[in-house]
């Protein structure tokens, strides 16, 4: 098969469309988190609708980030089966302005409820500075929006090589704003050379991707979350924080790619062979994982320092707060669930098991993050039996649901708007080639 | 009385398809597959056999599982023997010997990995060229080489050729040389 008669075939099926189950199913999971956020404010109290709302947050623009950050690794990396992956993990770019809106509406109206703002006598050495209104909303701003921004490039690029590389008339099929963004000023230039170009582009953005997302979501951990206990510190923090998003999109590209298989027409290009691949990455995630955690918990734990152990004490073994039973739920669906199911082979050929496995993933990538913001905001007192936390969990939950149901719909408009594989990449067409484009 | 030795047959082909074809459907007849020859890596091929499950996974958790043993008895003991107190923590305790078991592992998980590859691969490969071996299949001809029961022998041979096989032969006879076709 020739380059150009696998870009026919990658278009055939015209611009992805997820279907109307998909569309219904985001209206009911957006309902679901309209309701969540309802439940917080209305039920729980202010403090665990925000607690519900920045849980969502950093959530969102860990999955927006990372999307694009797994794209720009299968760069860096020359991965050969990732290839089939990068477009739709591109996609996911869509989480970001979900984030955007929630850390807007969160520091215009949510930020008199951090618990560092009403405690800056109390804050010792280089805090005071550090933990200042003004001087917080513009890192966590200028942090999302640096991180934001040049992933936005890295996609410009990633888009551009592609509408480069299709023929005018396929291009013709394409509309919106993915198209008007990345495809603008394409017509009279040397198309093969504008594809290079941008290809040479991506080379030198992906390190760049790679580099700015460490820095601004250790940031952003630190910032969002560490801080909403301004005596507690842990330097490994921000590191545990932007591996468990990298987790946690991993999951949840699986399952993207699972259930909308059949709708975005990856039949072709996705085969059980390449599911068997990104599980076994998925694996390789899930121990990173959790080796940063225990990295971090084995520090405190020798450390013994009580100004550190509080923290994990609170959260795991209080029996007088309800929080144990969260932090153990959450360490065995990030650990040890994916660790024991991920080893089966069967598990990783499997579209069911996998996606039912990479939903436990994502369950215990958010009770993790719940697990470090709400015990903060919510300020439950000992002592407290664990149906204290429904509603707020509750709410958490559902809103969460919420947030991807908003990013997948927009991840699903992005992805409407651009080829479903990556047709202007030499890598896709050599893979293909070699394996004689019939597997 | 001796059972008869089994008849092993050696099918040449021009057609990668043919041959993919032979490979899927030797599961169902009585042959084992002893080699298989390509002029280039074949992925497809490999899928083919991939259906046979690999015994070096079992390699592969018993050296991991003696690593995780031996990781953590290396740790604990060593803390038992001089005494090693840290942070005001019981000598014997699990959190830090965690890492040291994970690492080992990872260690011997994978060197016995490569030793059960090295083992079940028949590597290196120090007998090669093996009697099936012709120099066509380093050119442009895919080979099966099987082994089947004597009595067999004449109903997989006309199987092999009827499926494409361009030549067959009996390895081990005396015609081999010559070939049967």
């Amino acid at each position: 098969m020739t380059r150009e008669e696998r870009i026919r075939k990658v278009l055939a099926s015209g611009p992805a469309d997820a279907g109307k189950g998909f569309a219904l199913t985001t209206a009911l999971m957006i309902a679901l988190g309209a309701a969540g956020i309802a439940l917080g404010f209305l039920v729980g109290g202010a403090n665990a609708g925000w607690a519900s709302i920045l849980t969502g947050l950093v959530l969102a623009a860990g999955i927006g980030a990372s999307g694009v950050l797994i794209s720009a690794i299968f760069t860096l990396t020359n991965a050969r089966f990732g290839r089939a992956y990068v477009r739709i993990a591109e996609s996911f770019a869509g989480f970001m302005p979900v984030a955007l809106v929630l850390a807007i509406v969160f520091m215009a109206l949510g930020g008199t409820i951090l618990p560092w703002a009403h405690a800056a006598e109390h804050l010792t050495g280089g805090k005071a500075v550090w933990l200042k209104r003004g001087f917080w909303d513009v890192r966590v701003g200028g942090a999302l929006l640096l991180s934001f921004g040049v992933s936005i490039a890295y996609l410009y690029y990633a888009i551009r090589r592609d509408w480069a590389a299709l023929p005018v008339k396929l291009r013709e099929t394409y509309r919106g704003f993915v198209r008007t963004f990345a495809g603008r000023n394409l017509d009279g230039k040397d198309l093969e050379i504008e594809r290079k170009r941008c290809a040479g582009r991506l080379e030198v953005l992906a390190p760049i991707v790679a580099m700015v997302y460490a820095i601004t979501f250790t940031m952003l951990g630190f910032d969002l979350i560490m801080a909403l206990d301004p005596l507690w510190y842990s330097t490994l923090f921000g590191a545990w924080y932007f591996i468990g998003n990298l987790f946690a999109t991993m999951a949840l590209l699986a399952i993207v790619s699972i259930v909308l298989h059949r709708p975005l027409g990856l039949g072709v290009w996705i085969t059980p062979s390449h599911r068997s691949d990104l599980a076994t990455l998925l694996f390789a995630f899930c121990l990173v994982n959790a080796d940063f955690f225990w990295s971090q918990y084995l520090t405190i734990w020798y450390g013994n320092l009580p100004e550190e152990t509080g923290y994990v004490m609170k959260r795991t073994l209080n029996g007088d707060l309800p929080w144990r039973v969260v932090s153990w739920l959450s360490l065995a669906a990030f650990l040890a669930f994916p660790f024991i199911l991920l080893l089966f082979r069967r598990v990783k050929r499997s579209g069911v098991l996998l996606s039912m496995v990479s939903v436990v993933c994502i369950s215990g990538i958010f009770m993790a993050r719940y697990i470090e913001i709400a015990p903060e905001l919510l300020g439950i007192a000992a002592p407290a039996r664990l149906e204290a936390l429904y509603v707020p969990f509750a709410s958490a939950l559902l809103t969460f649901i919420g947030v991807l149901g908003v990013g997948l719909l927009i991840s699903m408009r992005v992805l409407r708007g651009m080829p479903v594989m990556p047709v202007g990449d030499d890598i896709f067409h050599a893979v293909h080639a070699d394996e004689g484009d019939h597997s | 009385m001796t059972a008869p030795r089994p008849a092993e047959l050696l099918g040449v082909f021009e057609s990668h398809d043919a041959f993919l074809t032979i490979l899927e459907q030797a599961g169902s007849r009585k042959v084992t597959i002893r080699e298989i020859f390509s002029p280039v890596p074949d992925h497809h091929a490999v899928e083919r056999l991939a259906g046979r499950k690999s015994p070096i996974r079992y390699v592969t958790a018993a050296g991991g599982i003696a690593g995780l043993v031996a990781g953590i008895a290396l740790a604990l003991l060593t803390a038992r023997v001089w005494n090693l107190v840290v942070g005001g923590k019981p000598v014997m305790s699990i959190v830090p010997v965690v890492v040291v078991g994970f690492e080992l592992t990872i260690l011997f998980g994978a060197l016995a990995t490569l030793a059960g590859l090295f083992f079940f691969g028949r590597l290196p490969f120090v007998r090669f060229p093996v009697d099936a071996y012709r120099e066509e299949f380093s050119l442009d001809r895919f080979g099966i080489w099987l082994e089947c029961e004597a009595s067999q022998g004449d109903a997989i041979e006309r199987w092999l050729r009827e499926s494409g096989a361009v030549r067959v032969e009996r390895i081990g006879r005396a015609d081999a040389a010559e070939g049967i076709s």
